[in-house]
């Protein structure tokens, strides 16, 4: 036999076992060429990406047209015959409807020719570049007793999206790549396992291993999702189905476990090679590091690059209108802005105007007077797509009749980065101060401190939506609120206050929520950090007769600063990504920036515009993290 | 009395205990205050809550707790979010243990790139991979039910472990795989039998940290059971609660809030020593 590799075996293997090394290696590469192969079909049978490179399956929105020209005195009439699985006869166009308009156009053969009817319906009509996705069409549908009746019904063109937009929203490049290096990787590993190399087979046992682990895996699902069979449904869990959905996947893993299983036995009396102790460390870490890493790239990297596309198109949820790609559109028209210079209107004494509840009534702008006066000027098709400026913010010059104004193409955006900020700083600085307060207190040492610290993860262990419906409830505007009671009782407050309407101190009210929330987590990091302090510091510093300020200044705080940066970085983050607290308690024109990107996504199903919110976000907590990172590194060194 | 004066020493001294009690007395106000209100308020009806505000409950009554104890549906998401956490938790000390062995005992190429991965993936918002996530979990096919929670917590609770567990596993002394190798021990041996008992205090604070963050878990839970009310967790119901009659949900929902806090807090009493050090030992090693 010619099966045996020039470098030897440790022992001629029968011509069955060579056979066998045959089969498992056999096996491997097969699993790759099937990752290929699978990427390869997946991308070829894709829907989108069908109807994106050939064109709809139904053309149009699937609607024929035949002119019906009835015996004198009946006038002559367009009759629609939907095609199945075209638009039209998903929004309910039945055959024999008799056309009247389109577009509130007539449409009947007296205005038109049956070829102008057809064209109008036709492919030919649909472009990307125009932002019209819909056809009216108004008809006549004949009932059983000769009657006609009037109906109109709005339908949706079939419009194909672009191949690329197609693939990148279907696969991306996260899960395509990890498909082919599988691949590249077991078919190498196949042609070694050939050789009789024993680094080659340990590595085989551990790619078999895990390809049943996923398998099993992979069973369960199906197992669960073909027995639940569709989205919502109120049916049944169907165990037949159910069963039928798992087992060739299971049939999948019995070659599996008997190549595994075999080449396990045979390991150490057939296979040659030294292995050193660094690729033995590597592959016991590649291994163990496997479904760590399957599962972030399936809930992390993927959505995430599924966010930097989005980002990129104008995609929006629920509509039948096909992302296209935009450019940075997106991102310009969340982020552009200017700033003009204002003067508010006078009243009588020459002082501002203003308004019943005592806000200055600004006149209009030069800026804000152009944008009218642009939008005057552009048709009604150019001005459904143009993003004006818009009033996000207005600063009073001091002792002055002037202003500033911020205006912004997106200027909830600019106000939600305005109040994240605000309230990032504000609470950060609140919580450092009075977490190290806390932290110092706790950390000399009293009885009942074990009590103390259980009492402090009390707010910490509270769901942040449940504190914020428990503060709602004292946060009451009337009397009926305890903040309110409590505040007047003490005499703090002359009449109860609005605390969280858009007139009150809603900023102050958000933060301080947050402050309790979050305080106890970081005075817990501040304290872990004063415990690590050697005390003989302090008794020194005590003989040398510094007083206690003196040494909380030159000992406490130098050595608690690394402690301090890790406990700002870890809350200056959160603070920024900022979410249960603004949904909860306020109206959607106040947004933190996740709330805002929520709301542009969930609430107004712009799926690519808040992409862009969304990474807008990151862009901006990563220069904060990379600038914080530099800024602690300097401070170390 | 004795005729000695007191120093000024000892009045500093005094005064400076006395304000030290004070501020704790401050905290401890502060932090209990209004968990403690919220009990108070649970016990009051819907009515009584929306005519005036009181520090305690005029006729303390348990309607509120009964209406909830009944309500099968709310009942129903107490279910779901303690399924959902524990899932959550089993499928990030599983994972994640492996993870932070391979990263915290294992010399290897490419541990720092593994660990700076992980780390970023803690970084961005939950918020800007929702639409991503949304999608990925409608090709599933597993929209609207708790399966999709199961599948999206990892992303944060994952990190989290991979990061803390790593850091237990580098405080543990070198010499024990080395023992462990000596005997014929084979390095998953070594991990499963030797390395993870050793741990199990960290895990065991760690598992409760992922549980509490799955358990408190908003957007994601709002996000995917929108469409099916029997699928939503316990902080979605309260944010949600339309009460129990025609009047704003005042009181039932701090009841509600109450309900779902005890649990954690339980926990959270039971263990503080351990989530303490949890929370802590991560940052303190930056």
């Amino acid at each position: 036999m010619t099966l045996i590799p020039p470098g030897g075996t440790r022992r001629r293997p029968t011509e069955q076992e060579a056979i066998s090394l045959e089969l498992v290696s056999g096996l491997l590469m097969l699993i790759g060429f099937f990752a290929f192969a699978y990427l390869f079909y997946a991308i070829a049978t894709n829907a989108d990406i069908k109807e994106a490179t050939q064109g709809p399956e139904v053309p149009g929105i699937g609607l024929n047209v035949t002119l019906v020209e009835p015996d004198e005195p009946e006038p002559p009439y367009f009759e629609l015959h939907p095609i199945a699985g075209g638009t039209a006869s998903t929004t309910g166009i039945r055959a024999g409807d008799r056309l009247a308009k389109i577009d509130g156009e007539d449409a009947t053969p007296e205005t038109m020719t049956l070829e102008q009817v057809r064209a109008r319906l036709a492919e030919a009509d649909v472009s990307l570049a125009d932002d019209d996705f819909e056809i009216t069409l108004e008809f006549l549908r004949p009932l059983p007793d000769g009657s006609l009746r009037a109906e109109t019904r709005v339908v949706p063109k079939n419009v194909p999206p672009t191949t690329t937009i197609a693939y990148l929203k279907s696969f991306g490049f996260v899960v395509p790549l990890l498909l082919v290096l599988l691949g590249i990787f077991l078919i190498r590993l196949g042609t070694r396992l050939r050789q009789y190399d024993v680094v080659a087979a340990r590595w085989a046992l551990v790619a078999l291993l895990w390809l049943m682990i996923g398998l099993a895996v992979v069973a369960l699902w199906s197992f669960w999702v073909s027995g639940k069979g569709g989205l919502v449904t109120k049916e049944p869990f169907n165990y037949g189905k159910a069963v039928r959905g798992a087992v060739p996947v299971l049939i999948a893993i019995i070659p599996l476990a008997i190549a595994y299983k075999w080449l396990g036995t045979v390991i150490d009396e057939l296979l040659v090679g030294e292995e050193s102790l660094t690729s033995r460390n590597t592959r016991f870490a590649w291994t163990l590091l496997v479904p760590t890493l399957v599962v972030l790239a399936l809930v992390a990297a993927r959505p995430l690059e599924q966010t930097f596309i989005k980002s990129l198109t104008d995609d929006q949820f629920g509509t039948n209108r096909p992302a296209r790609f935009v450019g940075l559109r997106n991102y310009a028209n969340l982020i552009s802005f200017k700033f003009a210079l204002i003067e508010c209107r006078l009243d009588d004494s020459g002082e501002c105007a203003r308004t019943p509840n005592q806000s200055i009534i600004w006149e209009r702008s030069k800026a804000e007077e152009e944008e009218a006066e642009k939008l005057r000027s552009l048709t009604s098709a150019e001005r459904r797509r143009y993003v004006r400026y818009q009033e996000a913010a207005t600063w009073r010059l001091p002792n002055s009749t002037k202003g500033i104004r911020l205006l912004g193409k997106d200027p909830t955006f600019l106000k939600s980065v305005g109040n994240t900020l605000r309230f990032t700083v504000s609470s950060v600085t609140l919580e450092l101060v009075l977490g190290l307060l806390i932290a110092l207190v706790v950390n000399s040492g009293f009885r009942g401190r074990g009590l103390m610290r259980a009492a402090m993860l009390v707010p910490w262990a509270i769901p942040t939506v449940v504190s914020a419906v428990l503060w709602q409830a004292m946060m009451r505007p009337d009397q009926t609120g305890i903040l309110n009671k409590l505040l007047l009782d003490l005499g703090l407050i002359a009449g109860p206050k609005q605390w969280l309407a858009a007139t009150g101190p809603w900023m102050n009210s958000i933060v301080a929520i947050d402050v309790w929330k979050t305080t106890p987590f970081m005075a817990l990091l501040l304290l872990a950090g004063l415990q690590v302090i050697p005390s003989d510091l302090y008794e020194a510093a005590a003989v040398d007769g510094a007083s206690k300020l003196r040494q909380f200044f030159s000992i406490t705080l130098p050595l608690l600063r690394p402690t301090i940066a890790v406990a700002l970085i870890f809350r200056t983050l959160d603070a920024l990504r900022a979410f249960d607290v603004f949904q909860v308690l306020l109206d959607t024109t106040r947004p933190s920036m996740a709330a805002y990107n929520y709301n542009t996504l969930v609430l107004n199903r712009m799926d690519g515009y808040a992409s862009t919110v969304g990474v807008m976000i990151f862009i901006l907590i990563f220069i904060f993290t990379v600038l914080y990172v530099r800024f602690v590194r300097i401070e170390q060194e | 009395m004795s005729g000695r004066p007191i120093s000024r020493r000892e009045v500093s001294h005094l005064l400076t205990r006395a304000l030290f009690w004070l501020v704790i007395i401050l905290v401890a106000l502060y932090t209990m205050l209004p968990f403690a209100y919220a009990i108070s308020i649970s016990f009051r009806t819907n009515a009584q809550v929306l005519v005036t505000a009181r520090y305690l409950p005029e006729d303390p009554q348990l309607t509120n707790y009964q209406n909830l104890l009944s309500d099968r549906n709310f009942m129903r998401t107490m279910l779901n979010s303690s399924v959902v956490a524990s899932v959550t938790v089993l499928l990030a000390l599983v994972v994640g243990s492996f993870a932070a062995y391979a990263l915290g005992r294992v010399q290897f190429r490419g541990r720092m790139v593994v660990l700076y991965l992980v780390l970023a993936m803690t970084m961005f918002p939950q918020i800007s991979i929702l639409s991503g996530l949304f999608a990925i979990v409608n090709d599933l096919g597993i929209y609207g039910s708790t399966a999709a929670l199961m599948f999206t917590y990892p992303i944060f609770t994952l990190p989290f472990t991979v990061w803390v567990l790593t850091s237990f596993f580098q405080g543990l002394p070198p010499e024990i795989e080395q023992a462990a190798l000596v005997d014929g021990a084979t390095p998953f041996q070594t991990f499963w039998r030797i390395l993870v008992p050793l741990t199990a205090p960290a895990l065991v604070t760690t598992g409760l940290l992922a549980f509490i963050a799955a358990w408190n878990e908003y957007l994601f839970a709002l996000t995917f059971t929108l469409v099916n009310k029997s699928a939503q967790t316990v902080p979605v119901a309260i944010a949600n609660f339309a009460g129990y009659s025609y009047e704003v949900p005042v009181a039932d929902r701090v009841a509600g809030a109450v309900v779902v806090t005890v649990p954690v807090l339980v926990l959270v009493l039971i263990f503080q020593r351990r989530i303490i050090e949890g929370l802590t030992a991560g940052a303190v090693k930056g």
